[in-house]
């Protein structure tokens, strides 16, 4: 039980990383800065509770906004270069934040215990959840609590014309811009709200798992925030979380046997998804297939009744 | 009506424009000959306030149009029709005539929904395909969306970018009906093209443009005159 609970943290947790990326990249940008703002919406939610003995919700909030405020600032330079060299310059922001928390060294006595960011030690005590008698399933519950919030919110946004904004923007922008569309505002706005999202699935990974060091928020960790909506697809938000629960559900736990090669496996869908189905695995017609097998099998149930 | 004053662009050291001016008339389409690498879309996309002038203004009935960048320019009653029409291919024919409506308030959508209406009955073929994937349009209906998303702002003027370019002659001649109606429903346009024949049967206005400098101005009938342009454009000797 506590295996399959452990699992579904995992996927909860990718799931708001994923969707960090989906966000942007409905925009047509490739950010691999969405780690650097997951290790600060960790570091910072985890200083709040653990240094300043903060209650979780407002340690979490802070945490995905100050994620959010240095998404805003990052946007405004990173995207005004676009594709290879937006990459770099996301990688570029990713690594300056890990290398910082990797020198961060923050050691406070709270209640005769010393706790905080330790440098290359990392940031060990982030045991709010225990300390609070929270259960693993509570911890569980929350996380998916705060993807569904997330997942609806992304949903809705598509529903209006924002959502239209941000396609528009990804598909084309001279014809977004010819269209009256501001380029950098609806850019920057796509990453901040990207910031804010992984800024909260940060902050509940590092309570989740007790501990974070400069070695979780590797490049590998960025590569896998983007591979989600890219394999998933952005024709839906449903798209990153089949991707999120296929990728580390089936291919880092059930061939967990294979070791290390899993990466190799990882590497090899990412190349057959781009060249079989460069839309993602749930583009629009899959889409418009289920939405006509659900409305068939709910005008049979009401014929049957 | 738009006026355009010793315009210089340049993308770094390079100078696309050196000098520009011309004047487009209330009701009138005007129309910019020129070669390839003539700077008529750097022109296109200044006017648009896609780009940004280094020097010269720009002003549309009266109010200056220099710096206020691309939504803004829109707001004014400036709409661009780009090259190669760009519609949004995966969102739908009636996505793309809402995505020319982005810059209306919200409470204008009454509007909006009329306008829609108005631009199915001026392009029934849009209606026939209004929930198909733009992308999945031909050529010809993808300039129709194109120019139909541009007028769902409601301009005062609206500039067309080689409206003409990769498309069959027969679809020509129907996009090249559509401008003339438009123009007699009312609108002024700046049109940019190649196709010298074609733009003859609508522009009441020449200006040629090369190497980013207007190098003639002059009604239909002293284009057809002018020998140099004669030869490199109508096929005459």
């Amino acid at each position: 039980m506590t295996y399959l609970l452990g699992i579904f943290q995992t996927i909860g947790v990718h799931t708001l990383l994923g969707l960090s990326a989906y966000l942007l990249l409905l925009t047509g940008q490739l950010s691999l800065a969405q780690v650097g703002f997951f290790a600060i919406g960790a570091y910072v939610s985890g200083i709040l509770t653990v240094i300043f003995t903060w209650n979780i919700f407002p340690a979490l909030a802070i945490g995905a906004f100050t994620a959010g405020f240095f998404a805003f600032l990052v946007g405004f330079p990173a995207l005004r270069v676009k594709g290879l060299m937006l990459v770099v310059a996301t990688i570029s922001f990713s690594e300056i934040v890990r290398l910082f928390f990797f020198n961060l060294s923050w050691r406070v006595n709270v209640n005769g215990l010393e706790v905080g960011p330790d440098s290359t030690q990392g940031f060990r005590e982030i045991r709010y959840f225990a300390a609070n008698g929270w259960e693993q399933i509570h911890i569980v519950g929350l996380i998916w609590f705060m993807v569904i919030v997330v997942m609806l919110a992304l949903w809705w946004l598509d529903q209006v014309r924002a959502g239209a904004v941000l396609r528009a923007v990804g598909t084309d922008e001279l014809a977004a811009q010819s269209s009256g569309i501001n380029l950098t505002m609806v850019k920057v706005a796509a990453m901040t709200g990207g910031g804010v999202i992984a800024g909260i699935g940060g902050g509940l990974f590092a309570h989740s798992t007790t501990y974070v060091d400069h070695h979780t928020f590797v490049i590998l960790l960025a590569t896998f925030a983007v591979s989600y909506p890219i394999i998933g697809g952005l024709r839906s938000v449903m798209g990153t979380l089949l991707a999120v629960i296929f990728i580390q559900g089936v291919i880092v736990e059930g061939l967990r046997f294979m070791g290390d090669y899993r990466n190799l496996i990882f590497g090899l869908l990412i190349i057959l998804v781009m060249n079989l189905r460069p839309q993602g695995l749930l583009d629009g017609h899959l889409l418009e297939d289920l939405k006509k097998l659900l409305g068939r099998l709910t005008k049979g149930e009401k014929a049957d009744a | 009506m738009l006026s355009v004053n010793n315009l210089v662009t340049s993308y770094g050291l390079i100078k696309a424009l050196k000098g520009v001016s011309i004047e487009a008339k209330q009701g009138d389409v005007t129309c910019i000959l020129g070669p390839n690498g003539a700077g008529k879309t750097t022109l296109m996309f200044t006017l648009a306030g896609i780009l940004s002038e280094d020097a010269g203004s720009v002003s549309l009935l009266g109010h200056s149009l220099n710096g206020l960048g691309a939504p803004k320019v829109l707001r004014q009653g400036l709409a661009l029709v780009p090259e190669n029409r760009l519609v949004f291919a995966d969102m739908s024919v009636h996505e793309n005539l809402l995505a020319g409506a982005f810059t209306q308030s919200r409470a204008m959508a009454a509007q909006v929904s009329d306008d829609i209406d108005k631009m199915y009955t001026r392009f029934p073929i849009l209606k026939a395909r209004h929930d198909q994937p733009a992308g999945t349009l031909s050529g010809g209906e993808q300039q129709m969306l194109a120019l139909a998303r541009a007028l769902m702002s409601r301009p005062s003027i609206l500039l067309m970018d080689e409206p003409s370019v990769g498309l069959s002659p027969l679809i020509v001649d129907e996009i090249f009906a559509i401008i003339k109606q438009l123009n007699e429903d009312g609108m002024s346009i700046l049109l940019v093209e190649q196709n010298a024949t074609k733009a003859l049967q609508v522009a009441d206005y020449f200006y040629l443009l090369d190497q980013g400098k207007v190098t003639f101005s002059g009604t239909p009938d002293q284009l057809k005159d002018d020998d140099v342009i004669k030869r490199a454009y109508l096929g005459g000797s």
